[in-house]
């Protein structure tokens, strides 16, 4: 039994934190309070494709508490690109774009605590997109904590849509991709305020072919580290994630798929409470 | 991946890593000497109230981790923060002292 005054000043400067995510890409169950509310800019860079490609995608998010096992989120995004452009002339050289790419809006639940039920279970559902385009997620979450260790495993359903044009000023959103996801991780609580992990991620897409059927167009493996802090009123999580292998959709003699999805991710995630 | 799920389950169900101690009715007699309108239907709704309020921000630390005292201070400080009522702070605050001391008598 540890004396009250030595424990409170080691634990309470050390829980001080809002919704801290102990992993990069893998949720846990974990929601807000009712009335408690935080903002996290997110920022993920994409690595290489086949030839020079740099992607920053960036996300504002703004996250209640609406009750005290369900929350809602409002996010802006924004995305940057740079990649390799060749001319008619077979000159090439970098061309880069920036785009605002619309808002999202997400629900989540908790059902089932990780540490005080037998395991942790929740329910995530989001919504965005921009004019033309529309994307729908479901996640079913699951974490459990065994004493300083931590696993967590989503499994990921997203629907991607897109307006075509009917005729004249007709338009209509058609599905064009499906992507099934699974994201895995292990954490290691190093003390109140510092954590560890590995995540691996799967991640496959499929999408309409010339003959308007759906077939994979990749499925790859990604693993790496994570890293976490908890500061008073902030956190922050941060992650490297090669891409480890394709499944499915292999680019030319390489290991991975590199048509659409990048050789290494880097991810920072930060939450601030308000 | 089925095998990871399927061990995770197991584990699970087996109460392995089973934290957060549940009060007994053992519990709420014990409590009736500091609180004499205390109940385990009580203790058990502090438990409740103490997940949903603390465990979206932060890990849940365990009753054992601290006696009487350092729970008042840290519910107190936490009070606003984790925008409690009256009541849910009364009802947490009890179920952490009570099961503080279960762990304490056991030791």
């Amino acid at each position: 039994m540890k004396t009250s005054l030595p424990a409170l000043l080691v634990l309470l400067p050390a829980i001080a934190s809002a919704n801290q995510r102990h992993y990069a890409y893998t949720y846990e169950t974990a929601t807000l309070p009712m009335g408690a509310a935080e903002i996290e800019p997110w920022t993920t860079v994409r690595l290489m494709r086949e030839d020079y490609y740099v992607r920053f995608d960036h996300r504002l998010e703004f996250e209640v508490g609406l009750l005290d096992n369900f929350q809602a989120a409002f996010y802006l995004n924004w995305q940057e690109v740079s990649s390799l452009s060749t001319d008619d002339k077979g000159t090439s050289s970098i061309v880069g774009s920036s785009a605002f790419k619309g808002i999202s809006l997400e629900l989540k639940g908790k059902l089932l605590d990780p540490q005080a039920d037998p395991i942790g279970l929740g329910l995530y559902f989001e919504i965005g997109g921009l004019t033309n385009e529309l994307e729908i997620e479901a996640k079913v979450l699951l974490d459990k904590h065994f004493g300083d260790f931590g696993v967590a495993l989503n499994a990921v359903y997203e629907a991607e849509f897109e307006a075509e044009v009917e005729s004249g000023t007709d338009t209509e959103l058609e599905l064009h991709a499906h992507e099934i996801q699974v994201d895995l991780g292990f954490a290691y609580f190093i003390s109140p305020r510092w954590s560890v992990a590995l995540e691996l991620v799967s991640r496959t897409e499929l999408a309409k072919n010339e003959a308007d059927e759906f077939e994979t167009e990749y499925s790859i493996l990604s693993l790496g580290p994570t890293v976490g802090y908890a500061g008073e009123r902030f956190w922050i999580t941060a992650s490297i994630l090669p891409q480890l292998a394709a499944l499915a959709g292999a680019t030319g003699d390489s290991l991975h798929h590199l048509e659409d999805k990048e050789r290494l991710e880097l991810r920072l995630l930060m939450g601030f409470e308000i | 991946m089925r095998a990871l799920l399927q061990l995770l389950v197991v584990a699970a169900l087996s109460g392995c890593g089973a934290g957060l101690a549940l009060p007994t009715e053992q519990d709420a007699e014990r409590a009736r000497v500091h609180y004499p309108d205390a109940s385990l239907d009580g203790l058990l709704e502090g438990r409740s109230a103490y997940v949903a309020k603390c465990s979206g921000c932060h890990r849940l630390i365990a009753p054992a981790a601290l006696d009487a005292a350092g729970w008042r201070g840290m519910v107190d400080d936490m009070r606003d923060r984790s925008h409690l009522t009256p009541d849910q702070e009364a009802a947490i605050l009890r179920y952490l002292v009570v099961m503080s001391e279960r762990a304490q008598i056991r030791t």
